[in-house]
């Protein structure tokens, strides 16, 4: 199958100060990788990257064939690539219907009208039906969270960049936000899902990758990785939440 | 009779001043950007105004049009050619070119134009009254002025609530990297609202032109009644910055019936004052 992103050889340097060196990432149409990793290895800036907010500093970056590496991150919303943010982001003086209607309306391009039926449904599906007309910045961090999912996921992204979703959250209520994630997120939508809370993680991707010392350092199926001894020094010695 | 004449001419005052305003608040409020060459803008499309009118030898009334179109063109250029090119993580350095177009502006218009005040006449219209209390005439175009500060306010506002644009104009005012990535061209979005604001700040030149007179050096001053109807307003709040219009009018009303000279300075001082009370302004966007 072709792939639908494909890192080459990318690096990522800000000022003197190299985040990133030399990073290959395969992803096909539909896969589900999680990406573990120490705080400060580069998570995010890899996925500020892949959704066009960064330009890399050297290798090729391919979405569906496009050089993602020149493409503005409108342009890369348009195409499909939809992301959550590790620290909530909500447009704080719109209503929560309102944040979610200016991505289905600016990035999945649907008319008003569209755009307010996909609204209400996401909104649905996410459990925020009833806070629809509240300002987004009332809103509690679970419901924060289930907003930036509902935006994300409202503009039937082919790729989905998860930051840290379960981040913060009580077990019952990252049980809560599983559950909204296997009906909000398709069977098509390919995710990469950054994650300190392992055993969120595994209940939901089909494969891990982990990233430290600026590159993948090992990537297989999830009992493969935890066992591998090189990630447990790296990773698990310091901060496991499993 | 006396105080209410000079409350109800203050009131129709501030109604220009606001007008002043809208343009410098949405370049602020959309761009984060203190245009300092906002007075300037305002003077340079009253030129406009004025050489359109003697160059086809019509009223400034007819020129509107032509007016407003070449402001809306200079808008985009604005946007285009020069501030997407400034950086605006520091707000100085925006600030610092603002200034700069500031000082290219007025010098390119007294080279152009000289030093002479100018005005634009529409006629009879300028000096018609009506009497709307007994003894109480107040100028037509004085009535014109403030109507048409209310009616561009009502206008900018159902545009920003009630139209996708304006939802827009919402996200990427709040959060600029994150509207790009939810699909939002940030770039197309500024390019318009400099346009919008350019369309503002021609209603408000073509208004003031024929209100009184304006010369090369005039755009500081107005850029100054801006500012503060903006700050007593409250920061973002466009019926506010109104509000903050009528007072300072009110207050150089007042303050031209005590001494001719205390006119602006009264305008300022009651400012001062305001500013010293109520530092976040009358109506402050609760921000958190």
């Amino acid at each position: 199958m072709k792939p639908l992103l494909e890192l080459r050889g990318v690096s990522k340097a800000f000022g003197g100060i190299e985040v990133f060196n030399d990073v290959s990432l395969t992803l096909e149409p539909g896969a589900r990788l999680g990406i573990l990793g120490p705080n400060g290895a580069g998570k995010s800036t890899m996925f500020n990257l892949i959704s066009g907010l960064h330009r890399p500093t050297g290798g090729e970056m391919l979405y569906e064939g496009h050089n993602l590496g020149q493409m503005k991150p409108w342009n890369a919303c348009r195409r499909g690539i939809g992301r959550t943010f590790q620290i909530p982001q909500p447009f704080g003086d719109m209503t929560v219907a309102e944040n979610v209607i200016v991505g289905c309306t600016s990035g999945a391009g649907l008319s008003l009208h569209e755009a307010r039926d996909r609204a209400h449904d996401i909104l649905e599906m996410t459990g925020l039906g009833d806070h629809r007309d509240k300002l987004a910045k009332s809103l509690a961090l679970l419901d924060l969270k289930r907003l930036e999912l509902a935006k994300a996921a409202a503009m039937k992204p082919k790729l989905l960049l998860l930051d840290e979703i379960a981040g913060g959250l009580t077990e019952a209520e990252c049980d809560t936000l599983l559950d909204i994630l296997q009906k909000v997120v398709r069977r098509d939508t390919a995710v990469i899902w950054i994650e300190h809370v392992v055993h969120a993680l595994t209940r939901f991707v089909d494969e891990v990758a982990v990233l430290a010392d600026k590159q993948i350092v090992v990537r297989g199926q999830i009992d493969e990785v935890l066992e591998n001894a090189e990630v447990r020094r790296l990773y698990f010695g310091a901060e496991a939440e499993v | 009779m006396e105080l209410v004449n000079t409350l109800v001419q203050g009131t129709l005052l501030g109604g220009l001043f606001a007008l002043y305003a809208l343009g410098l608040s949405l370049v602020f409020g959309v761009m984060r950007i203190v245009n300092i060459a906002h007075g300037d803008l305002i003077v340079l499309l009253a030129y406009v105004g004025l050489t359109v009118t003697e160059f086809f030898g019509v009223s400034i009334v007819v020129a509107a049009p032509a007016v407003l179109l070449l402001a809306a063109g200079a808008g985009w250029f604005l946007q285009r050619g020069l501030f997407e090119f400034v950086p605006r993580h520091d707000p100085l350095i925006p600030l610092l070119v603002a200034f700069g177009l500031s000082i290219i502006l007025q010098n390119l218009m007294l080279l152009g134009f000289g030093a002479d005040p100018q005005k634009l006449s529409i006629g009879r219209l300028e000096q018609a009254s009506v009497e709307i209390l007994p003894d109480l005439h107040v100028g037509v175009f004085s009535l014109l002025i403030f109507g048409a500060a209310v009616a561009l306010i009502g206008g900018l506002q159902l545009m920003i609530y009630r139209t996708s644009f304006g939802r827009a104009l919402r996200a990427v005012s709040d959060n600029e990297a994150n509207a790009a990535m939810l699909g939002l061209d940030t770039r197309a979005v500024f390019r318009k609202a400099f346009v919008i604001v350019m369309v503002t700040v021609a209603i408000a030149a073509m208004l003031m032109s024929v209100r009184g007179n304006f010369d090369p050096a005039s755009g500081p001053t107005r850029l100054l009644t801006a500012f503060e109807a903006i700050v007593i307003g409250g920061l973002g709040s466009m019926w506010g910055t109104l509000v903050g219009g009528v007072i300072i009018g009110i207050a150089q009303m007042v303050g031209a019936q005590i001494d001719a000279s205390w006119q602006v300075l009264s305008g300022h001082l009651v400012f001062l004052i305001l500013l010293i009370l109520r530092p976040r302004g009358l109506f402050p966007k609760n921000d958190g």
